[in-house]
């Protein structure tokens, strides 16, 4: 259970959302939807940013009907006890899932371009300590962190834009509009499930000052995440090409290896951004696991949601040290990300529904 | 709170290693800093020559001290180890060396001659699979051994590999090379399956001449552009910000030097029928730094100069299309590429056979050159 002062105010919770979601799949984002699209890339971003708005709206919906009470206290009020258990119970393991999917990742890329000897296990447990030694002090101590590092981000995020633009050439982009619909619309839903944390908000959700701005939250969160994306993928997909971008593994950062300060002051820009990157992973681990934490402790309804942190923390080590390679991971991933669906869209809009027959249903009473 | 604490104490000691990542030090005194790999054919046909070349660090810094420096012999070391692969050569020369080999800062791969007529696939693997590969370094097709490029005399720069590499800034005054880096590198060859125009590099004695191009058609070199043949090409990729030009004026002894300073090419399909029918619209802009001395310019002077420019300009870029065409029958300068991203309905008829259609495509060449100065004297 959340202390009393422990709340977030709509500013927060912005930023809780928007280092929830930007963090691992902005490394892989650009090769996805080049895969599915080419060129047409670009629309697969935008339409994706509307079905995760759409699904964003929906949880919103959902949050504004809490009433002060908990995640798990609202499912079992509308699904019934049992069935809101188990409700609780999948989330909390989705989000231990997608700790463990971000950490491992995470891993991965640390060993093929920072430290390559280290091993994986010492750079997960490292972050995965660091993560708990955050959320342990709560909602509020958490946010704070996220918000001190959104202008850290934006400020990187410009200067790697100003670094790239010399090397651009838009005319990747083009044939448009020619990728077929349907493949717009599959691909849309994928860029759509890289855009998934809004879920969080969920859990975190008990702990907003007000849900009267969660429309506001899920409208500007969404809407920053989607342009961000939008010029990540146009810059990474216009300096690299259709085809290169679909071989690499992690295309930003094979952009990021190839940008170049003019005057030869710095050569290699690549690792105060990817320290960057680090810090926006963390976020999104600690979201996440901060999540999970959550809702285990409004399941056993315990007074101390601390100590499920720790009970969590081999858990999300095991799983990430599952998968055996890179293409494995792959498949992790993809796994997650449909469950994201489910988690994200599917569930919140029965409850919608649930929750308004029974709204509806209480007062015909 | 003793728990706490030493929760806390593990957490601070735990991130400390992590921020240095102690795993992974190598302290800069126990690096070789490769600043070229070269990659020839072995005499037995079948392996690779890898040759590393990097600088004794302790040398350059004793000769700008003045202290041991000078006579002190080379200051770069060249190694060559034969094998399957480049990465498998590192680790064979590790037998040899007191310290590891280090590619964050290679900055030229060299690809020898024969090695390149065989197929390059390997090399291509190598630098994009390789995560220490600078990605900006050059890749240079060598006329002849790459090795022997590597053991040259220099004396212009300490560094072998900033002499090679530096050679690349002179392009925007003299755009008879072309320039590419192992990221543009790597977008060509993989958009357009193995067809790529490099550099070209030619090993003198105690030089190297960065001039024309080598042609890979499917991973494999087939031939080379000559100096002015590159130059063509590099007007319909629209790269020139510096070339001189000469034309004779009959009559008199020595030429007018025009030099380019902008260029800007446009491509256009004119007939879409059996085969295409192109137009490269080319804008040249430029001045006027020599002419004979008996010559006094004027307006309706210029404008003859400027047609005569034209034509030259015309002639010589037909002729580098005219070679790709005929002689090496694969599209290099993008006349494929503008078909999918602009016409992408013609292209899908003529997607699947390219190859055979591009040597027949009929093009012109449509040059406008406007003389923008004419140096200090009239």
């Amino acid at each position: 259970m959340l202390m009393d002062d422990d709340r977030i105010s709509t500013g927060q919770a912005m930023a809780l959302v928007i280092n929830a979601i930007l963090g691992v799949s902005l490394t892989i984002l650009p090769r996805d939807v080049a895969k599915t699209a080419g060129p047409d890339c670009w629309i697969l971003v935008i339409l994706g940013g509307v079905f995760a708005f759409i699904a964003a709206l929906i949880i919103a919906a959902v949050i504004t009907r809490f009433n002060g009470k908990t995640f798990t206290e609202y499912t079992s009020f509308v699904l019934g006890r049992p069935a809101g258990f188990l409700a609780g119970a999948l989330y909390a393991f989705y989000f231990v899932l997608v700790c463990a999917v971000v950490l491992r990742n995470f891993a991965e890329v640390m060993k093929n371009f920072v430290l390559e000897t280290t091993p994986r296990e010492f750079v997960i447990i490292t972050l995965l300590l660091l993560s708990f030694y955050l959320i342990r002090h709560g909602l509020e101590p958490m946010v704070r962190f996220m918000v001190i590092n959104f202008p850290i981000w934006f400020i990187t995020a410009i200067v790697a834009l100003i670094l790239t633009l010399n090397k651009v050439d838009f005319s990747e982009l083009l044939p448009s509009f020619r990728t077929p619909p349907d493949k717009i619309l599959f691909g849309s839903v994928s860029a759509a499930i890289s855009m998934a944390g809004f879920e969080v908000l969920m859990v975190a959700g008990q702990g907003l000052k007000t849900t009267r701005h969660v429309y506001k939250i899920a409208a500007v969160s969404i809407g920053i995440v989607t342009a961000f994306y939008i010029y990540l993928v146009v810059i990474v997909v216009s300096m690299l090409g259709v085809d290169e971008t679909r071989r690499l593994l992690w295309p930003t950062f094979a952009v990021l290896r190839s940008i170049t300060v003019p005057g030869g002051v710095l050569e290699r820009i690549e690792a105060p951004i990817i320290i960057v990157w680090v810090i926006m992973v963390f976020t999104t681990l600690s979201a996440y696991y901060f999540s999970a934490t959550i809702t285990f402790a409004n399941l056993f309804k315990a007074k101390e949601f601390k100590i499920f942190a720790p009970l969590l923390f081999p858990w999300i080590y095991f799983l990430s040290m599952m998968p055996q390679n890179v293409l494995e991971l792959e498949n992790w991933l993809k796994f997650a990300g449909n469950l994201a669906v489910v988690f994200g869209l599917i569930i919140p809009f029965i409850l919608l529904i649930a929750g308004s027959v029974k709204a509806r249903w209480g007062k015909s009473k | 709170m003793k728990l706490k604490k030493i929760f806390l104490i593990t957490v601070a000691v735990l991130s400390v290693f992590y921020t240095i990542g102690c795993w992974d030090m190598v302290d800069i005194d126990k690096r070789f800093f490769v600043g070229n790999i070269g990659v020839d054919r072995a005499e037995d046909g079948e392996q690779m020559l890898v040759t590393f070349t990097f600088p004794i660090v302790r040398k350059i810094a004793g000769g700008q001290g003045g202290g041991q420096g000078g006579g002190g012999g080379s200051t770069i070391v060249v190694i060559s180890t034969v094998t399957d692969s480049i990465h498998a050569a590192a680790r064979q020369a590790a037998m040899r060396l007191s310290r590891r080999l280090f590619f964050e800062h290679t900055r030229v791969i060299l690809i020898g001659e024969e090695l390149a007529r065989d197929g390059i696939e390997e090399v291509v693997n190598f630098l994009e699979r390789n995560t220490e590969i600078n990605r900006r370094g050059r890749v240079i097709v060598v006329r002849g051994k790459a090795k022997d490029a590597l053991t040259i005399k220099n004396e212009i720069e300490v560094l072998l590999a900033l002499y090679i590499a530096n050679i690349f800034e002179n392009r925007d005054i003299c755009a008879r090379f072309i320039e590419t880096d192992v990221d543009e590198f790597m977008k060509q060859v993989h958009s357009m399956n193995g067809n790529v125009l490099l550099p070209r590099l030619t090993p003198g004695k105690t030089d190297v001449k960065i001039g024309g191009a080598a042609v890979i058609k499917k991973y494999k070199l087939v031939g080379w552009l000559e100096e002015n043949e590159t130059l063509g090409a590099n007007f319909v990729l629209g790269e020139i910000s510096g070339a001189d030009i000469m034309i004779d004026i009959p009559g008199y002894k020595y030429p007018v030097v025009f030099t380019v300073t902008h260029n800007k090419a446009a491509m256009e399909l004119l007939e879409a029928g059996d085969y295409p029918k192109f137009r490269v619209k080319l804008e040249v802009k430029g001045e006027i730094v020599e002419t004979p001395e008996q010559i006094q310019l004027a307006p309706e002077m210029l404008k003859i100069i400027e047609k005569m420019l034209e034509d030259r300009i015309n002639h010589m870029v037909l002729a580098s299309i005219r070679k790709l065409q005929e002689e090496y029958q694969v599209d290099l300068l993008g006349f494929g590429e503008y078909l999918s991203k602009y016409k992408p309905d013609v292209w899908e008829e003529y997607k699947k056979d390219w190859e055979n259609i591009f040597p027949d495509a009929e093009i012109n060449v449509e040059t406008k050159v406007k003389i923008r100065g004419i140096g200090a004297s009239k």
